[in-house]
């Protein structure tokens, strides 16, 4: 097992449920999984997030973290 | 849809005065670094085509008009709503009712009478960009929902004309540079698309951060101010205070942009 961190504000949180801070879940997952089946394994539809990124770099659905990794979620942001 | 507040003076590329060197109203602007006499002309031989005059069309058209673009033409199909004023300051409540496009040509051509205005009111169709964006040199994307935005962002690269998009939603917020041609594209910034929302909770003064974000992109991209973010996206967070400039990558499968994707000829 590893732990990935998931940070997500706004109208993400509702979904994300922090509880390291305000914005930020730890999750305990099996080395391998991609963010997608991260997500759904603590109930999250990926259908909620519209973006993914660590660090500078933008990251997909496929992306596979490593342990440690703090990954920020983006909810879709369609409004104008 | 009447002019008025000394009409018009001609558009990008036709002012009736002799230039912009001696226009107080753009006395504040014209020491700054990289803008000048040269960049106040360029910015009033510029043709910009806004998509949407809503949360973020009232700040880009404000600040687009206010600096000087010579001919600024929008696109809205909508009519003012009481609810969309905790946002929208180009519309009163006096004017519940009433089409945007008309109501915010008067108020735009009132504020800045040097700029060639125009507005359509009707929804956004390929034809309709292809159209307002023939002799543009920038697009930007106001809308509220991502089939207009689609629209707009294929009938700019058909005319090889970048586009400044920007999206809000709460306290969230992005604003991303897309080049005329070759990678990245909105779809390769939206891999999964879109789903159409009902209309997200959004913070006035959000909308207007990010719109104003918008603008400042638009004029630095018009005058080569300052590096260049093309093929970026910035996601801003106003409750968490992040402002993260983030480069998008090409999708090597992308059926907009991608040289090994095999596209017909428009
Ligand atoms: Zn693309």
């Amino acid at each position: 097992m590893m732990t990935v961190y998931l940070k997500g504000g706004g109208l993400l949180r509702e979904y994300l449920q922090p509880d390291v801070d305000e914005y930020t879940r730890r999750v305990e997952v099996a080395e391998g999984r991609t963010l997608r089946q991260i997500l759904e394994a603590i109930g999250i539809r990926p259908v909620h997030v519209a973006m993914a990124f660590v660090g500078n770099r933008l990251v997909n659905l496929a992306y596979v973290p490593s342990d440690g990794e703090t990954i920020t979620l983006r909810p879709p942001v369609q409004g104008g | 849809m009447a002019a008025s507040g000394g009409g018009r003076r001609g558009g990008a590329g036709g002012r009736g005065r002799s230039g912009v060197a001696g226009e107080e109203r753009y006395a504040r602007q014209l020491a700054l670094p990289g803008l000048g006499v040269i960049g106040q002309e360029r910015l009033a031989q510029t043709h910009v085509v806004v998509l949407g005059a809503g949360g973020l069309g009232f700040p880009v058209l404000t600040y687009l008009g206010a600096a000087g673009v010579g001919r600024i033409s929008f696109i809205d199909a909508d009519a003012v709503e009481l609810s969309n004023l905790n946002r929208q300051a180009l519309y009163t409540p006096a004017e519940v009712g009433q089409r945007k496009v008309s109501v915010a040509l008067e108020r735009l051509r009132n504020f800045a009478p040097e700029v060639n205005w125009a507005g359509t009111d009707a929804a956004i169709t390929l034809e309709r960009a292809r159209g307002l964006l023939a002799n543009a040199q920038l697009a930007v994307d106001c809308a509220d929902n991502f089939s207009a935005r689609r629209i707009l962002a294929e009938a700019a690269r058909q005319a090889r004309v970048p586009l400044v998009h920007g999206a809000v939603a709460g306290f969230e917020g992005q604003v991303a540079v897309l080049p005329g041609e070759g990678p990245p594209c909105l779809l390769c910034l939206y891999p999964e698309g879109q789903g159409s929302q009902v209309p997200p909770p959004v913070l006035g003064a959000v909308a207007g951060v990010v719109g104003s974000l918008m603008a400042c992109e638009a004029i630095r991209l018009l005058l080569a101010l300052g590096p260049r973010r093309t093929g970026s996206v910035l996601l801003v967070d106003v409750e968490r205070g992040t402002f993260d400039w983030l480069a998008i990558p090409a999708r090597s499968d992308c059926p907009w942009c991608s040289p090994a994707v095999a596209r017909p000829r428009s």
